[in-house]
């Protein structure tokens, strides 16, 4: 990708430029954002790469979920409770249709109230930094889904990683589409917003009852 | 407008409805009453649930047990979490740099509870003629939803009324 950077990675190369992205995502977040918003992907090609997101997304976490439930479970959990939770797992379509709702709810949530801060980014910037990040999730659970057959206590600590790194990604991601110079700052917001508005869909949901959740 | 047309019309566009009621002089009293009048009607939704629950664990815990303990929760507990989840949105706002005052916070808050009476009624529907599925997720996720967003828009609206002000 360093050889010629005035091409827009299109053109076959030695590294996929997806790759180069995820690659350049992880080493210098900022970076990668600002490129992935530079090239105002069109609507379509934003809808089309989120339904392909979405459905992937919908798959892979399906067969997570049940690689999950196929491992050697502790003796306290009974092979009832065990059937109980297996049939509980949401079909791929269904898992699908969930991801593609999260991304558009994250999305607005991403360009609106960092607007309210003060952001300059745009919708579609929004958008796009949001389906890359769901895209990162996926190649990341598709290892986590290797590595669970392979040696599940590394995948343990694999997961774990990748949760503080999905983090660090988001809040860099935001900070450089709405031009904030501090990500601390955005991960404070981000942090504190997500914990009002669980607060508050917590004590709705007790209102709502038991069963809400059920 | 009455109270029953303001909430129809928070759902159609929240942002007119809060204008209005946000324009109107602060009164503790009256946001009192909204948060009450949601209560009071979340607590009537819960009862159907509450009866089929009776029903199928064959009276036990009894549905008088139940009904009493819906009531303190709802009625006597619940206003005192949403007057420190007001506070929560208080301090929000303030850390958004779109301050409100405390009695808008509440207002906003309230009328959120009080305007998603309507999903919470049809949830308690839900819940005890169909009981737990599908269909009860969807009337779950539309009503958490509409009171999310009513909470958030009437912050807004509250914290923009107070940025002209100030301006």
């Amino acid at each position: 990708m360093s050889y010629n950077p005035n091409r827009t990675g299109m053109e076959p190369a030695m590294t996929h430029p997806l790759i180069a992205l995820a690659r350049q995502s992880v080493s210098d977040p900022r970076g990668a954002a600002r490129r992935l918003i530079d090239r105002n992907l069109p609507p379509p090609v934003l809808v089309d790469a989120a339904a392909l997101v979405a459905v992937l997304s919908g798959i892979s976490g399906w067969l997570f979920a049940n690689l999950l439930l196929s491992l050697p479970a502790p003796p306290e959990v009974t092979a009832a409770e065990l059937a109980a939770a297996r049939g509980e797992v949401a079909g791929p379509l269904s898992q699908a249709m969930v991801q593609a709702g999260g991304m558009v709810l994250i999305a607005a949530a991403i360009w609106i109230l960092g607007r309210m801060f003060g952001g300059v980014g745009r919708a579609g910037g929004a958008v796009a930094i949001t389906i890359w990040l769901s895209a990162l999730s996926l190649a990341a659970q598709i290892v986590l889904i290797v590595l669970l057959a392979l040696a599940p206590p590394i995948a343990v600590l694999a997961l774990i990683g990748w949760v503080v790194l999905n983090i660090w990604l988001l809040t860099s991601f935001i900070a450089e589409l709405h031009d904030f110079d501090s990500a601390w700052s955005v991960f404070f917001a981000i942090l504190g917003l997500a914990f009002l508005l669980a607060l508050g869909l917590a004590l709705f949901g007790s209102l709502l009852g038991g069963v809400a959740g059920g | 407008m009455s109270v029953s047309r303001d909430i129809a019309a928070t759902w159609l566009g929240p942002r007119r409805v809060y204008d209005r009621l946000l324009a109107r002089p602060a009164d503790e009293g009256r946001v009192l009453a909204w948060l009450m009048g949601g209560l009071g009607l979340t607590f009537v939704a819960r009862l159907p649930e509450l009866s089929r629950q009776a029903y199928l664990s064959g009276g036990e815990p009894p549905l008088v047990g139940l009904v009493a303990g819906t009531l303190l929760g709802t009625l006597i507990f619940a206003p005192l979490l949403f007057y420190l989840l007001a506070g929560l949105g208080w301090l929000g706002a303030r850390l958004f740099g779109r301050p409100v005052s405390g009695w808008a916070a509440r207002a906003v808050l309230f009328w959120a509870v009080l305007a998603a009476a309507p999903a919470i009624l049809m949830h308690g529907l839900v819940a005890g003629f169909i009981g737990p599925g599908p269909a009860l997720s969807v009337v779950a996720a539309v009503a958490g939803a509409a009171f999310l967003l009513f909470w958030f828009v009437g912050l807004r609206v509250a914290g923009a009324d107070a940025g002209t002000q100030a301006a």
